[in-house]
């Protein structure tokens, strides 16, 4: 392993997963121990969003210089975070279970989650449809751009608008009534750990495209040659 | 049969006949048994690190290839072209 920070990572998530598990926190009806779920779950949609993001900077920047590295990137970062987005609402469905009382409430909060990711999966269903490279990198650059801009509205601003089961409907989402001090260094330390290992997994996932599709150029002129 | 407490209940159908569990059985029965979740979590880490780890050095093998299948493709090329 040559990257350096790959061994901090695995140290720092290793420190994490034993402080949500050993840090005390609040007593609080219904919620209990579960409440250590927020190191968890909440990381999943940061890192979502993050991920979201990130594709379309790359997609914008494809747009820009046209370089097909770009776009290979903007798809792959868009994989992952999909993989996050997929955690995040298996996660809260399962916490949603034993607090809310059933896996699915169809709660302002996890229905406009829902829609989020079906705007992301019709990202890779595009993808699907157009087989010009040059072509669909564009699409999907400009699709991708326009997608990300519904992700304040369907995550953050509509849902606190709604009456909800879900914390946040009073301000903070995630500290309203589970707020400890101690609680928040472990879950910004989460989320810089979930972060780095989207990173790592974006990486790994890019490195694999990459291989790939020099494999197929290498195929496709052997035929021609 | 000897009982310890009732939250060791389960423990003790399984070491029956013993008066104390050891230190790490008083450990992993606390806080209703959540320590046992922890060592759940942490062995599916592990796996999962070495996993990443494995994929890894396979992609950097494979990478290893890469200048040479680039060399092959120009070739290629170059016999179509000429």
């Amino acid at each position: 392993m040559r990257a350096f920070w790959k061994k901090i990572l695995i140290l720092w998530m290793t420190a994490v997963l034993l402080a949500a598990f050993l840090v005390p926190v609040p007593d609080l009806p219904i919620l209990e121990q579960t409440a250590r779920n927020l190191y968890f779950h909440v990381p999943m949609w940061f890192v979502m969003v993050f991920g979201f993001a990130l594709s379309v900077f790359y997609g914008v920047r494809y747009l820009v210089r046209g370089r097909i590295e770009d776009d290979m990137k903007a798809e792959h970062a868009a994989r992952v975070a999909a993989l996050f987005g997929l955690l995040g609402l298996l996660t809260g469905s399962l916490w949603a279970r034993f607090t809310w009382g059933a896996w699915w409430n169809w709660d302002p909060k996890q229905t406009l989650a829902l829609a989020q990711l079906l705007l992301l999966g019709a990202y890779f269903a595009l993808r699907g449809t157009v087989e010009e490279e040059r072509r669909r990198a564009r699409l999907s650059a400009v699709y991708a751009a326009l997608a990300l801009v519904t992700v304040p509205f369907l995550l953050f601003i509509i849902p606190r608008q709604l009456p909800s089961l879900h914390p946040g409907a009073e301000g903070n989402p995630a500290f309203d009534e589970i707020t400890a001090p101690q609680m928040r260094i472990v879950f910004y330390a989460s989320v810089v750990g979930f972060l780095g290992l989207f990173f790592w997994l974006f990486e790994l996932s890019y490195r694999h495209g990459r291989i790939r599709r020099l494999l197929e150029a290498h195929r496709y002129r052997m035929q021609e040659g | 049969m000897p009982m310890v407490s009732d939250t060791l209940v389960s423990w003790d159908t399984l070491a029956a006949g013993r008066l104390a569990p050891s230190a790490f059985e008083a450990t992993m029965l606390s806080e209703g048994k959540l320590y046992v979740v922890l060592g759940v979590v942490l062995l599916i880490w592990v796996g999962i690190v070495l996993f990443l780890l494995h994929l890894e050095r396979r992609m950097r093998l494979l990478e290893r290839e890469i200048p040479r299948l680039q060399a092959k493709i120009t070739e290629v090329e170059d016999e179509a072209y000429n």
